[in-house]
């Protein structure tokens, strides 16, 4: 019984706390993606305009480690049963890539563009449940 | 000529699925529950029927080899303390046990623990054990006997034999199903055990019935049988809904359930 209760304690505690850090977060993702929409980060391998002049061409990258919580990891956990999408990793996962790209973009601050942009993704402590690293790299641009 | 590119923010976060985390955990919480109690009581359905069809030779023997990690602990050593008392206890529990049908072990040995719970237990492979305290609370007169047939209700029950094989087919589904060491795991493992409080609720009412029976055929009187449940129940602090997560049932149901089956059998 001591278990249940402490598992009932760990999920509320996950599904609020984590519930409340992923909002603040996602809207603070937000709001730099407004701040940096002029520049683009494109998958790109070659410079899409081979006619300017370049005036410098860097490595810009970002990456971030973001912990899952309990609750996430309990449902991921039931998940197995029965498969499907993993929906409570999406948001660990899709505010980690948002995440790294924006360090990437902080990083790259002067440039036109951002080419040859690529994310790569780890996982850490996978015993204790999910944490994810996300590196986000390329070439930042920057034309004369 | 250059156009300044422009990217249009899109507010919605397209990679995030819009289901409700809870309701995701109550479908597959349900679901996982239900798969793994129908195939737990189906299972111990079966454990129940095939322990009763076992041949005596084989129960002892698996018994034997449960009793190993019981004896082994520090915890459940008969105190040097109680010796005398348990020269007496072991009279008495020789005596219940003689010619008593159902009883698999040549030998039923008691071992008095010191220890401040008032408590008695039987430990598979033919051991009862009772609490310094129980003896305290109870004496050795006929209220011991009814707590020392009540352990041989056990033992003529084979409850040792099916709550072992049932923990055993628990663990393997939902290690097989959950995965090993997982939280859900846990959770699940734990909401099946109360379940199966029920169960084992059935077990400790039986084996009181058991008890009055013997003490009958022993006494020819069920003198005690009701008295040490009164003594602990006129203790007891805690609310009746604590026993539904309990192993035991309330002392007073087993009073209520212990008088009816004398009353109906016309013991005095």
């Amino acid at each position: 019984m001591e278990d249940l209760i402490t598992i009932l304690v760990l999920l509320t505690v996950g599904f609020v706390v984590g519930g409340m850090i992923e909002k603040a977060h996602l809207r603070k993702v937000k709001e730099r993606e407004r701040t940096f929409l002029n520049l683009p980060a494109v998958t790109a391998q070659k410079f899409l305009d081979d006619n300017s002049d370049i005036a410098y061409a860097t490595l810009v990258h970002g990456s971030v480690v973001i912990s899952s919580d309990f609750f996430k990891d309990f449902v991921a956990g039931l998940k197995n049963l029965f498969g499907g999408r993993l929906t409570t990793y999406e948001s660990l996962l899709d505010r980690a890539r948002r995440e790294a790209v924006l360090r990437m973009k902080e990083k790259a601050m002067d440039a036109d563009i951002i080419i040859n942009t690529r994310i790569e993704t780890s996982e850490i402590g996978s015993d204790k449940g999910a944490s994810v690293e996300v590196i986000a790299y390329g070439t930042a641009v920057r034309y004369k | 000529m250059k156009m300044k590119y422009t990217q249009s923010y899109i507010e919605e976060d397209i990679n995030i699925s819009k289901t409700s985390p809870l309701k995701e955990l109550f479908i597959l919480l349900s679901g996982a529950l239900a798969i793994i109690i129908i195939l737990y009581f189906l299972a111990g359905f079966c454990v129940d029927k095939i322990v009763l069809i076992l041949p005596y030779e084989i129960q002892r023997n698996i018994e034997i080899s449960i009793n190993k990690v019981f004896l082994s602990s520090k915890e459940f050593r008969s105190s040097a303390e109680y010796v005398d008392v348990q020269a007496k206890l072991q009279t008495k529990l020789d005596f219940l046990v003689d010619k008593t049908p159902g009883l698999i072990h040549k030998k039923y040995v008691i071992m008095v623990m010191k220890d401040k719970e008032v408590n008695a237990f039987a430990i598979p492979g033919g051991y009862i054990a009772v609490t310094s305290s129980l003896i305290k609370e109870v004496g050795t007169g006929r209220e011991l006997d009814f707590v020392l047939s009540h352990e041989l209700g056990h033992f003529a029950h084979r409850d040792h034999l099916t709550a072992f094989g049932r923990r055993i087919i628990l663990l393997a589904l939902s290690t097989m199903l959950l995965g090993e060491n997982k939280d859900s795991a846990k959770f699940v493992l734990g909401s099946v055990e109360n379940t199966e409080m029920r169960f084992s609720q059935n077990q400790e009412k039986a084996a009181d019935l058991w008890a009055v029976d013997l003490m009958y055929d022993k006494y020819h009187s069920v003198l005690g049988s009701t008295s040490f449940m009164e003594k602990i129940s006129k203790k007891e602090k805690l609310p009746d809904f604590i026993y539904f997560f309990a192993t035991h049932p309330s002392p007073k149901d087993r009073i209520v359930t212990i008088n009816n089956y004398i009353e109906e059998k016309g013991y005095k």
